[in-house]
């Protein structure tokens, strides 16, 4: 099977019947995809710029720099107290999604895996309603540790579902539900004892909101979400290796266990990191890494940074969209998101692939 | 050498192996036939440390496997399996890159890549290593996972039933190009086969296993004779001699 429109693709289509060409090829191809991950920083950085100058009311680019760069003024509130605390959580919230997506995706060798689907989302969502109740307010790192705690047992059942013989990849996605609808019916049940004010503050925090985070919680996300990246980065080989399989896997010297108990820890903290002052934000993190794939193709050297970025810009992308559909209303982000990863999920689902899934 | 001592394996309470010993020396071909399930597949991931073996050792130029690095010993012992799960796409010269995991840290050098073409040149798959793994045809795949296995530059490569679903043509190419790089390469390699033609025909040992036990070893000529594949596989054969080969032909099943 192949999938069209993609980089690689251009490249196959020529035939390459010398040495030195296919050479060549190969080599014009990592550059390209090194070109590629150039080009998508850039498109973030314009992304972010133009996410700093729209909204309820539009600056131009000159006077976002200038605001940026002077003390006072009101453009300057609302470029660097506004705009760029939410938009840097939206940078964050796609970063950890997309990555722990494609790191899911390569260590279950599911393709319909992500934070989102797998129900991990909604133990971390679970666990930072349990962490926002207990404190009574914003206690970061209450709500996060709770987050990634939750967020951890979750994948270690799906780890364990993952362990029985012949599971395909649409029972682990159907065990991926039943844990969402467990999470969402026991938040269900902690706002039904909550108080009023509890009740909307979560009701709110659920659909995914980025304009709660301030700069606090933002240094504890970054805290969650960038150390494991560069460890998962140096991972990508047996990730590749995962690809052929656990037994070829294990005679190509990759410790599989250490790499999925490890892989998980490091997808839960991430996934934790990236909703706990967000809400759910979902589709992310299964759209992200497909696309990425789609472009750059399966070396997870490639395919994980890609993802990192494409989940930065679709968030991104995603809060302007919230903030300029309806002004002055902001659509909670995980609504947006929603409405465009649906229609990618079902054509997932419809475009069964042979072999692919 | 590699030196299979008294090698057994047990699943739950079946015991699966029982008290295997075997040798391989480099440049050596060695079949491993007997029935379905008479543990041909468990021996050889036992040797690879995909299943750990109950009892017994594996040692390969006198070290213990048991006691070295996954890493290290993906540099001694290569695999090429039955079945290759791919569930994503993957082009052709990035699954045979996939053989150098043990060499490289991050990036592959020039070195891995040229070693990469030179693997797939040799095996007619040059043409194709810009296509997607699940584009080929199953002889195809079958060459590209074998591809990968020598690029890992192993003393000693294992394949498991590497003549299954390919036609007369693609098992030939095969099996000579398997005798060919034992030769060449000085390579020890292991098949477990079920064609006795394929396996009298190209092996410089045979390993005859019936209820997880070997019932003898040694060259195909003298150890693969019509009472032992009676006895072993329950079918009455003849065998026929044409250009100094033997082949089986069987009559009747007992």
């Amino acid at each position: 099977m192949s999938i069209p429109m993609s980089i690689k693709n251009m490249v196959v289509s020529r035939s390459c019947s010398s040495p030195r060409n296919t050479i060549a090829s190969y080599r014009s191809i990592t550059k390209k995809k090194i070109v590629f991950l150039c080009l998508l920083l850039g498109i973030l950085l314009i992304t972010i710029l133009i996410g700093l100058a729209v909204g309820a009311s539009s600056l131009d680019l000159s006077s976002v720099f200038s605001a940026l760069m002077r003390e006072d003024g009101l453009a300057r509130s609302i470029v660097v107290e506004l705009r760029l605390p939410r938009i840097t959580v939206a940078v964050l919230a796609g970063w950890g999604l997309a990555l722990s997506g494609a790191v899911t995706q390569a260590i279950l060798r599911n393709p319909l895996a992500s934070p989102f689907t797998l129900g991990v989302a909604s133990g971390a969502g679970f666990g930072a309603v349990l962490g926002i109740l207990m404190g009574h307010g914003l206690h970061q790192w209450l709500i996060a540790s709770s987050a990634f705690g939750f967020a951890l047992l979750t994948s270690f059942f799906i780890l364990l579902v993952a362990q029985l013989k012949n599971v395909s990849s649409e029972t682990m996605i159907l065990a991926g539900v039943a844990t969402m609808f467990f999470f969402s019916s026991l938040t269900s049940f902690v706002q039904y004892l909550g108080t009023m004010e509890e009740v909307h503050e979560i009701t709110f925090w659920f659909f995914g909101s980025l304009s709660r985070a301030g700069w606090q919680e933002i240094g504890v996300a970054l805290l969650m979400i960038a150390p494991p990246t560069p460890l998962l980065m140096k991972w990508a080989w047996s990730f590749n290796a995962l690809m052929a399989g656990d037994e070829s896997a294990k005679t190509l010297g990759v410790n599989v266990w250490r790499i999925r108990l490890g892989g998980i820890l490091l997808a839960s903290l991430i996934t934790a990191g990236a909703i706990c002052f967000t809400g759910i934000i979902g589709f992310v993190g299964l759209v992200a890494p497909h696309i990425a794939r789609m472009l750059v193709g399966s070396d997870h050297r490639f395919l994980l940074p890609t993802s990192v970025l494409l989940g930065a810009i679709l968030v991104v992308n995603a809060d302007t969209l919230s903030r300029t559909l309806w002004v002055p209303q902001v659509i909670p982000i995980g609504i947006v998101t929603s409405f465009l990863g649906v229609p990618f999920f079902f054509y997932l689902l419809m475009k069964r692939r042979r072999d692919y899934w | 050498m590699l030196r299979v001592k008294n090698l057994s394996f047990q699943y739950g309470k079946r015991e699966i192996l029982k008290g295997i010993n075997l040798e391989l020396e480099k440049g050596q071909l060695l079949s491993v036939v007997g029935p379905n399930g008479v543990g041909k597949t468990t021996l050889l991931k036992c040797v690879l440390h995909i299943l750990q073996p109950t009892e017994g050792d594996v040692t390969v130029e006198g070290k213990d496997t048991a006691r070295i690095s996954s890493r290290e010993r993906a540099k001694h012992l290569a695999y090429v399996p039955q079945a290759y799960p791919f569930k994503f796409p993957m082009s052709v010269f990035d699954t045979v890159l996939l053989g150098r995991i043990p060499h490289i840290n991050w990036n592959p050098d020039p070195n891995d890549i040229r070693k990469v073409l030179a693997v797939l040149e040799t095996m007619g798959l040059e043409s194709v290593s810009l296509h997607d793994f699940d584009q080929l045809s199953g002889g195809q795949k079958q060459k590209v996972i074998l591809a990968r296995a020598l690029v890992q530059e192993t003393d000693y490569l294992l394949l498991d039933e590497p003549t299954n679903n390919l036609d007369l043509k693609h098992q030939l190419e095969v099996m000579e190009l398997l005798r060919l790089k034992a030769r060449e390469n000085r390579i020890g390699i292991m098949v477990a086969i079920h064609d006795l033609n394929l396996a009298c025909q190209f092996s410089d040992m045979v390993v005859m296993m019936k209820g997880g036990e070997v019932l003898c070893s040694g060259e195909p000529c003298k150890v693969m004779t019509c009472e032992n594949i009676r006895f072993i596989y329950g079918v009455e054969v003849r065998s026929v001699t044409t250009n100094g080969n033997r082949y089986f032909v069987p009559a009747k099943a007992l």
